[in-house]
């Protein structure tokens, strides 16, 4: 059984591992104080949050509260890396180095800006309180507990909240095309008609649909102007987080969170159940759409014969460009050009990940068949629209829509001569060259 | 844009960002509209594709529609999980204002992310709040309704013909908007206050009321001033003449066809000035003595064919810079007319004068308006009269 306040879980910067290790307290608070709890109780973590604020010279309440956050950090990190790290290539010590990175000693090194030397200070209230002042506070369970307000929530959601807000994370993940977001840009982000419909039917809690919207409609008129000051403040909104003022200044005043991250986690759940998984096989490879008009094969062969060789023109040279683009990557990373070398004998994607040791949103990032498709298609397109026969279509957008469609849909079929697509083949044809 | 990707959990904690996102710089900082134009700019340079982006001067301006290679298209924009967007339809209650295309965007501001979702044309958005009741100049629509992200934009703008697509124009607010009834409505209150004063006016002479029925097909043009400061309201330029309309850069554009045209302002103006390639030639500043209104005789050099003058008038009301600016073009198509000679084939003969004026009235408003005004038309009481009715005629309050 873990003990929430006496051991802390760290990321392991020499075995590059999550460790737990119990911690070093000062004899009299653990004889004061009963630490060895195998659960953590709100009530217990608001008397400690009480004597780290009143304390502030003291070590060993908020070292047993950095203790308590670690394992909410930690399983938060862990649950949003087993969401995406079956399509996405990242790293769940990479994650922990930005979060879990708290080890639990008794002081910390801080950096004087006059001398540019390392001084040790204790790791108390009053030190990360002059980190605050500073701008930045380190590691991150310190900031955490320092911006917790016990009447608000719990620690244990709080924490897990400010993971999914932490901007080092955030940009972490955008680097993999990942975008987390909180509870709160959420419900912002939501219309009136989503907060009803994600409420009626995801909802939980005594309240109705009335009491939502009316709180709905004034987090809306507040949060406009909360997320301005602080992004004035801080010059983004990440972290941000309600306040006091802000839940009173709401209709019904709130007393804590906890409505508003009912509401959240209903849209969530909404969201969710509308929205299917993505299936990356599915949705990005061969794109053809269900009324495809074969526009070539029904004109006439001259015609047929000229749009043919202009696609094959415009493919090699676009294929070309884009292959030349990521040729300079091709020394470090080797399964790249492995990737485009299958991708012209006719793999899926799902295929091509295995084969490259990667996984496929690395593929289809890698591989951006519908872009280039798209841009061959578009570059023939305004060479078939100076043939008379095609003039008019420059007037109507749903017959040039036909056109493009057409046309890209042509490069995505697989040709019954070569079993593969028009596009495969110029990927092929580049690549062999 | 969201695809769920919390399969195995209840909820959902994260969106998977489309391939087709663009990412700027995260340590940069933009407004919504900066990294919308940083966004769009940066596919243009990447494509390397050569398309005008305008209005280059005003691109921030968050009230502009922007001008992508002649087309004119509005911005909007959400969060990245928003499941509707709120568009200013302000522009399309103007006609000649409205957008051509609504491009919506999806931004994450402090990542600084832009999803382009897609593209609505005119006749779409027409189509989906046709049956609505619009009260306010903001409506919101499914972002579900904008498809085919950026590819769908270069595709219209690259390979479809400027005038494919039509701008939207609304019919929902007639103060403002519906243009035909503004223009019946000038005519009928024109012909009321000329009709009855016609017989007066110009006596029983058969001419007096053709003439009376083209001075009232005069219909005066107001155009909005916008201002950028939070306190001022919204001001207007009214004009009887010149009469400018929107280029396809959406620039305000007069075709002038006489050398000395008339400025013919229905509301004051604070200040006016007349510019030829970027340099101010003339200017007037209205003071609590002079007011700017009326008949404004053109005060410099004749206009010469292919003079490039641009008119700068500045509302009463309107702080400094809330201008409007109207192009003035000599007119390629039809020669350009010396007023004075055309002056001195009518003599002092009142006949011809007002046969003249009736004539140009239709043909050539500002040449029609230039002679009624002219200090060279004879001292006639009917004339007199005339000039003093149309100066009273406050048409654009009116409507």
């Amino acid at each position: 059984m873990d003990k929430v306040y006496t051991e802390i879980y760290f990321l392991d910067s020499f075995s590059s591992k999550v460790s737990k290790k119990r911690v070093d307290f000062n004899k009299e608070f653990l004889n004061e104080y009963n630490l060895d709890k195998d659960n953590f109780t709100n009530s217990f973590d608001k008397k400690l949050f009480t004597i780290s604020k009143e304390k502030p010279e003291k070590v060993d309440s908020l070292l047993a509260l950095r203790c308590r956050v670690s394992s909410p950090i930690l399983e938060k990190i862990k649950h949003i890396y087993n969401i995406f790290s079956e399509n996405y290539d990242i790293e769940l010590q990479e994650m922990l180095i930005l979060t879990l990175n708290d080890g639990g000693e008794r002081f910390l090194r801080i950096r004087n800006e006059k001398n540019k030397r390392f001084v040790k200070m204790l790791f108390c209230w009053e030190t990360i309180n002059t980190m605050h002042q500073k701008g930045v506070i380190q590691p991150f369970g310190a900031e955490i507990i320092f911006e917790f307000n016990p009447d608000l929530s719990n620690l244990s959601t709080w924490a897990k909240n400010k993971v999914q807000g932490n901007y080092e994370l955030k940009s972490y993940l955008r680097n993999f095309g990942i975008l987390l977001f909180s509870h709160w840009s959420l419900i912002a982000d939501s219309s009136r008609k989503r907060i009803i419909s994600s409420w009626e039917r995801c909802g939980e809690g005594k309240f109705n649909s009335k009491y939502i919207i009316k709180l709905y409609e004034s987090y809306i008129f507040n949060y406009k102007k909360a997320k301005k000051d602080f992004k004035r403040k801080y010059g983004k909104i990440s972290g941000w987080e309600p306040d006091r003022n802000f839940l009173i200044s709401l209709d019904p005043p709130q007393k804590n969170i906890d409505t508003l991250v009912l509401m959240s986690k209903a849209i969530r759940q909404y969201i969710s159940s509308t929205y299917t998984a993505r299936q990356l096989s599915q949705e990005e490879e061969s794109q053809i759409k269900s009324q495809e008009i074969h526009e070539i094969e029904n004109s006439d062969s001259e015609i047929s014969n000229k749009v043919i060789t202009l696609l094959k023109n415009n493919g090699l040279g676009i294929v070309h460009k884009f292959i030349n683009e990521d040729k300079n990557k091709w020394v470090k990373d080797s399964s790249r050009k492995l990737a485009w070398e299958l991708y012209s004998k006719g793999l899926s994607q799902r295929e091509i990940a295995s084969k490259c040791n990667h996984k496929q949103a690395w593929v289809s990032k890698l591989l951006p068949e519908k872009r280039i498709s798209e841009e061959i298609a578009q570059e023939t397109a305004l060479e078939i629209l100076k043939f008379k026969e095609f003039t008019n279509f420059k007037e109507a957008p749903e017959k040039l829509d036909n056109l493009v469609d057409g046309l890209q849909n042509f490069l995505l079929i697989e040709q019954t001569d070569e079993k593969i697509s028009l596009l495969r083949q110029f990927v092929r044809q580049e690549i062999e060259k | 844009m969201i695809k769920n990707s919390s399969q195995n959990n209840d909820y959902l904690e994260g969106i998977e960002i489309s391939n087709e996102a663009i990412f700027l710089d995260p340590e940069k900082q933009f407004s919504i509209r900066e990294l919308i134009i940083e966004s769009l700019k940066k596919i243009i340079k990447e494509k390397k594709l050569k398309l005008s982006l305008g209005p280059e001067l005003d691109l921030l301006n968050i009230k502009r529609p922007i001008i992508l290679n002649k087309f004119d298209i509005q911005l909007v924009s959400s969060g990245m999980l928003a499941d509707e967007v709120e568009i200013d339809i302000e522009n399309c209650k103007e006609k000649g204002k409205g957008p051509q295309l609504f491009l919506a965007a999806q931004v994450e501001e402090d990542l600084n992310i832009v999803f382009f979702k897609g593209l609505l044309t005119s006749q779409e958005f027409i189509k989906i709040i046709k049956k609505r009741d619009i009260k306010s100049n903001k409506i919101s629509i499914p972002i579900s309704n904008f498809n085919g992200g950026i590819d769908k934009l270069l595709r219209y703008i690259r390979l479809l013909d400027t005038k494919s697509i039509p701008r939207v124009e609304l019919d929902i607010n007639p103060k403002v908007v519906n243009w035909d009834l503004i223009t019946r409505k000038i005519k009928l209150s024109v012909t009321a206050a000329l009709g009855t004063a016609g017989l007066i006016i110009f006596g029983p002479n058969i001419l007096q009321p053709k003439l009376v029925a083209n001075l009232s097909s005069l219909t005066p043009k107001d155009y909005e001033v916008k201002s950028f400061t939070r306190s001022s309201t919204k001001n207007s330029v009214c004009l009887l003449t010149p009469i400018a309309y929107k280029n396809d850069n959406n620039e305000l554009v007069a075709k002038i066809n006489i050398d000395k045209p008339i400025i013919y302002l229905l509301k004051p103006l604070n200040e006016l000035s007349i510019s030829i390639d970027k340099n101010i030639v003339w200017k007037k500043i209205a003071s609590s003595t002079e007011k700017i209104n009326g008949p404004i005789y053109w005060p410099i050099k004749p206009i010469k064919t292919k003079d490039k003058y641009k008119l700068l008038l500045r509302p009463q009301g309107s702080p400094f810079g809330s201008n409007l600016v109207i192009n003035l073009e000599t007119d390629q198509n039809i020669p350009l007319t010396n007023i004075d000679n055309f002056i001195d084939t009518l003599g002092d003969n009142k006949r011809k004068w007002i046969k003249a004026i009736n004539k140009k009235i239709k043909s050539n408003r500002n040449l029609g308006i230039s002679l009624l005004f002219s200090k060279k038309a004879p001292d006639t009481k009917e004339l007199e009269k005339a000039k003093l009715q149309l100066d009273k005629l406050n048409a654009c309050e009116s409507i």
